[in-house]
């Protein structure tokens, strides 16, 4: 027996009806926000070349990947990020247009994850990148729309959090821990493990840098802590860094955003490709990372047309779901009417149809012999009227009573 | 808004967590008469008692927002909690162990490691830059050199008078272990108040314990 038939693969799923419904209700929502940015839609293969993917700057690891392999051998992967083929698109195929360039995405990003740990492999993802832009406009443009975005999927209580790849990346600097040493600081700093961070420090000694490096994990919440930074950032190159963020936490304070975006300078990502501001969303309800962003300036570099760069993507399927707790998808009401046409007249039948669809109203054909059969079956389904074909241009409406 | 979620970890460290709970003037009777219920109201929050492994899981998912575990599990699960508090108590290590008076390093045959902690096993060798060959055993690891499946076992240490009365002794230590407090990412974010309230409660309480 083919067991594998009949299953979808751990990490994925079917969405049916509502569920469906209710996804593209979120991304017509977030189209809607995207394009009111002058944004324009792009989309790029599933299928890559893992070599897009496995950058200095953005490693991914070999097991959360999708491997497949093209005619000749070349190794392929399930697009891990969207965020490098956009930077790929833009450097290559819109190597002639003019910058800024604003691309928006809805499609999925698929990464391994341990067995029967819950998580989907398959991530539905919308996002958004400005390309070809740097400083306070674009970051704060990118910002909002993310505020936007949420708000226009009417999520429950959200927040964003805000911080700076420079920090980390100019008080280890000055350190100059060799490579596993670093990412063990960006691991312990990642979860806030202060145990494990203050042992790794230890032997770096006392520096102002390793101070500031052992204190970064605590700094998060409102503006204090952007003034606590600045005391404990004196003498240190992470400075300017703090400096820009104060600028852009002023920005979105004019703009009344401080109930819905705090700081997080310990906010270290994964991938390396960062430079400036990083930011992440939470929304009540979900336990998980629901958004994630930055600026990423070297990137484009890398395929060969050096630009800033930055944007966001949002996992549309959290939204989703709370759209659809929130009983706000509307369920997909009965067809209109119900055509039914005896045997010899099926060719006419379709014909009433395509008039009757013409006119606006919601059609299913009937399929059954009998007018008691398709009577029945209006019944069932909740459909108010059939249209009964009884000849060329002879079509009676019948009322069906529950 | 719900109340605030704490997983505990069934057995070893249950005592002293509703200890830790009771010096910061909660009122933990309900944990410690809970007959057959499974989620158990303390002060105004609510707690559940769940499997090492499972206090992670209900953590890293937001179905509970913070928990105590075992670092051992934690290392072990390699999952995305924050990992704020060294609570002090459950403290025993991580430890290579084999055979008395049996060089383990000898020699150039292959070496079999049996541990219920194969990830944490693959590390240190990994580090070591050592090819082993790990097999994952669930219960008594002691038994598997006794048995002749493995050479040494990769597993925690308390006091070593399990190991000892089986012939078997420490290596290597590879790493201290201890309770740990573990919140969930989102759950720090969106209730971060109280959440903070109720960390430097814990702080405060372990220290003096």
């Amino acid at each position: 027996m083919k067991r594998y038939a009949k299953i979808t693969p751990e990490g994925t799923k079917d969405s049916l009806f509502a569920e469906c419904a209710a996804q593209a209700a979120v991304q017509g929502k977030l189209t809607q926000v995207f394009e009111s940015y002058g944004y324009a839609p792009v989309m790029t293969p599933h299928l890559e070349f893992q070599d897009v993917f496995l950058r200095q700057s953005a490693d991914w690891l070999a097991e959360r990947l999708y491997h497949a392999t093209d005619s000749t051998g070349h190794l392929l992967v399930l697009r891990p990020d969207n965020t490098l083929p956009i930077a790929r698109v833009a450097a290559t195929r819109l190597r002639e247009a003019a910058f800024p360039l604003r691309l928006y995405t809805h499609q999925s990003v698929f990464r391994r994850s341990r067995f029967y740990s819950g998580r989907n492999d398959e991530i539905r993802q919308s996002g958004v990148e400005l390309l070809g832009a740097q400083g306070l406009r674009a970051d704060l443009e990118i910002l909002l729309c993310a505020v936007d975005a949420l708000r226009a999927c009417e999520s429950p209580r959200f927040r964003l959090e805000l911080g700076h790849a420079g920090v980390f990346r100019s008080l280890a600097d000055a350190l100059q821990p060799d490579e596993d040493t670093r990412a063990a600081l960006v691991r312990c700093i990642e979860t806030k493990n202060y145990p494990a961070l203050e042992a790794l420090l230890a032997p770096l000694g006392g520096s102002d840098e390793a101070e500031a490096l052992r204190q970064l994990p605590r700094l998060f919440g409102g503006a204090e802590v952007l003034a606590k930074a600045e005391k404990l950032f004196r003498g240190t190159q992470a400075g300017a860094a703090l400096l820009y963020l104060q600028r852009l936490y002023a920005a979105l304070q004019a703009l009344d955003l401080q109930d819905v975006i705090d700081i997080d300078l310990g906010l270290v990502h994964g991938q390396d490709y960062y430079t400036g501001f990083v930011f992440r969303g939470y929304m009540e309800g979900s336990g998980v990372t629901l958004l994630s962003g930055g600026r990423y300036d070297g990137l484009l570099a890398e395929f060969g047309r050096p630009a800033a760069a930055v944007g966001f993507a949002v996992g549309s399927e959290p939204l989703a779901e709370a759209l659809l707790e929130s009983g706000k998808v509307p369920a997909q009401p009965a067809p209109d009417v119900l055509i039914f046409a005896p045997a010899g007249l099926e060719a006419t039948a379709l014909a009433h149809m395509a008039q009757r669809r013409g006119e606006g109203l919601r059609c299913e054909l009937a399929m059954v012999e009998t007018m008691e059969e398709a009577r029945q079956y209006a019944r069932r389904c909740g459909i108010a009227k059939i249209a009964v074909v009884a000849g060329e241009d002879i079509m009676e409406d019948v009322e069906v009573r529950a | 808004m719900r109340a605030i979620r704490i997983a505990l970890t069934k057995g070893r460290l249950e005592k002293r967590c509703v200890e830790l709970f009771e010096a910061i003037g909660f009122d933990c009777s309900q944990l410690i008469n809970k007959g057959r219920r499974l989620i158990l109201p303390m002060n105004a929050h609510e707690v559940v008692l769940a499997k090492a492994q499972d206090v992670i899981t209900y953590v890293e998912h937001g179905a509970c927002d913070l928990g105590i575990v075992g670092k051992d599990t934690i290392v072990e699960a390699d999952s995305g909690v924050y990992e704020l508090l060294d609570l002090g108590f459950g403290k025993c290590r991580f430890a290579l162990a084999g055979p008395c008076g049996v060089d383990f390093y000898a020699g150039y045959h292959e070496r079999v490691v049996a541990s219920k902690y194969p990830a944490v096993a693959k590390h240190f060798f990994e580090q070591k830059g050592m090819d082993v060959r790990i097999i994952k055993i669930e219960g008594s690891v002691e038994l598997a050199p006794l048995l002749g499946l493995a050479h040494a076992i990769v597993d925690i240490v308390e006091t070593g008078s399990t190991l000892r009365e089986n012939g078997l002794e420490v290596i290597e230590e590879i790493m201290p272990i201890s309770a740990r407090v573990i919140v969930n990412k989102a759950s720090m974010k969106l209730r971060r108040a109280e959440i903070e309230g109720l960390l430097s409660d814990l702080a405060l309480a372990a220290q003096v314990n």
